[in-house]
């Protein structure tokens, strides 16, 4: 009890406090006010609640602009790879390799422009290709006009199916066009005839399953996660879509004649 | 209407002056006494007492800030009734009160010895809280001299609750301390 009453001395004394104490406690919560259970307004928020909501202002500004300016610099760096690739070729290795084995493939179907029937050397060595058609890897044989409309269908030769002369090169001398990587994705060459009347047009929005229209550009990352996986057959690369297809780019399809229905859209099934 | 207005109506004898006082700092005093007190007729009598204490203070006096001035008159007539509640819980029937009124009897001296004692105590409270860092000291004052609860004093500072309560015992140490210090006997 005595104790307690000493306690209310000190209290008591606490009412006689510097006014500048208390006004300090005061404008400590100048940052706010807010009613309490009765009602009172009573301030909220202290000078040093206000200060450190002003330093997490600050600190949340700082790491916007720290996320702002790596991010950018990321951005940048992106841009910078890719402008290093199109000025290098823009082709990866592997790309630019499978490609290349396309381009000699092709080149080696088309033969010099003047016809082409011709077939590969390589092919006619290993006796894939016959004087009675190609050896497909099934075992069967093939006519040498049917053989070709899958790999070599806008070849315009004057020897292939009516589907690959449907493409312009019935009547043309040769193809004199070539495949040319034009932006550095390896596949936006065009096959040009130059007396053809279809294989004049330019075959970008066909070739390896690219979606992309002729004129159309595109950057080479979108173009190679879209680039269509396929497995070799007889040295070609066999379009997947085709594969399942009743067109000439499954083995049977090919065996009775058909024709992939990706070639017969004018594209450069490979 | 502003501090100096009020005042200059106190200062001009016009009863608008506890009006303008009422609507002004009527829930501030309010909120002291009741957190005192706990009780709203108690409180809403400590209130309206205030008035009449600053009626009679002004003037003479001129409070520089107004808010603190009728706060702590409303803090020292809550502790007297609070007192005077505790007088009558504890002593239940008509001795404690018979008591009560026979310390009117008390001479002088020993009340002006205990309001030398309070103002000795005053001062060092106020020394030894100017040497306290400015957030407890606010802290220490929204506890003993607004009586905040732990609660109210978290929310309003952004702390934790235990932070407050360790923060409220050091400085209770640190006063014990620089009392024993200082040769004060209670």
């Amino acid at each position: 009890m005595k104790r307690q009453k000493e306690a209310m001395r000190i209290m008591e004394a606490l009412s006689g406090v510097d006014a500048e104490l208390l006004a300090r406690c005061e404008a400590a919560e100048a940052g706010g006010k807010t009613a309490d259970t009765e009602g009172v307004v009573c301030g909220k928020s202290g000078k040093n609640a206000a200060r450190w909501r002003y330093l997490s202002r600050c600190a949340a500004v700082l790491a916007l602009l720290v996320a702002g300016a790596v991010s950018w610099k990321g951005l940048e760096m992106l841009r910078s790879t890719q402008n290093d690739g199109d000025a290098s070729g823009g082709v990866p290795e592997a790309a630019a390799i499978e490609y290349k084995s396309n381009m000699d493939l092709d080149n080696e179907w088309i033969g010099n422009g003047d016809n082409g029937s011709q077939f590969p050397e390589s092919m006619i060595s290993e006796g894939m290709i016959t004087g009675e058609g190609v050896q497909r890897g099934d075992g069967q044989k093939q006519p040498a006009s049917a053989a070709t409309d899958t790999s070599v269908n806008a070849a315009g030769g004057t020897d292939l199916l009516d589907s690959v002369s449907a493409l312009g090169g019935k009547d043309a001398p040769g193809v004199t066009g070539s495949l040319d990587g034009t932006e550095g994705s390896g596949v936006t060459g065009s096959l040009d005839g130059t007396e053809g009347s279809g294989v004049t047009g330019s075959l970008d929005g066909t070739r390896l399953g690219c979606d992309r229209q002729p004129g159309q550009t595109r950057s080479f990352r979108r173009h190679r996660r879209r680039q269509p996986r396929g497995r070799f057959e007889n040295g070609g690369l066999l379009h997947v879509a085709c594969e399942g297809a009743d067109g000439g780019g499954s083995p049977a399809g090919r065996a009775s004649g058909g024709v992939c229905a990706h070639s017969a859209a004018g594209g450069l099934c490979l | 209407m502003r501090d100096t207005e009020i005042l200059d109506l106190y200062w001009a004898r016009d009863e608008q002056a506890i009006a303008e006082t009422q609507a002004s700092y009527g829930k501030y005093c309010y909120s002291i006494a009741w957190r005192i007190l706990n009780d709203r007729e108690d409180s809403d009598e400590c209130v309206n007492d205030t008035w009449m204490r600053a009626w009679n203070a002004i003037p003479p006096k001129r409070p520089e800030r107004l808010n603190l001035f009728l706060g702590a008159i409303t803090r020292n007539l809550a502790l007297d009734r609070w007192k005077g509640q505790r007088t009558m819980k504890r002593g239940g029937g008509e001795t404690m009160l018979a008591l009560d009124e026979l310390t009117d009897c008390v001479p002088a001296a020993h009340s002006t010895e205990d309001i030398v004692e309070a103002g000795e105590l005053q001062r060092l409270i106020n020394d030894f809280l100017h040497t306290l860092p400015e957030r407890e000291c606010n802290v220490f004052l929204r506890r003993y001299w607004y009586v905040e609860e732990y609660e109210a004093i978290a929310k309003r500072y952004g702390m934790k609750l235990n932070t407050v309560k360790t923060s409220l015992f050091r400085t209770r140490g640190r006063l014990r301390a620089f009392l024993e210090k200082e040769g004060v006997v209670l």
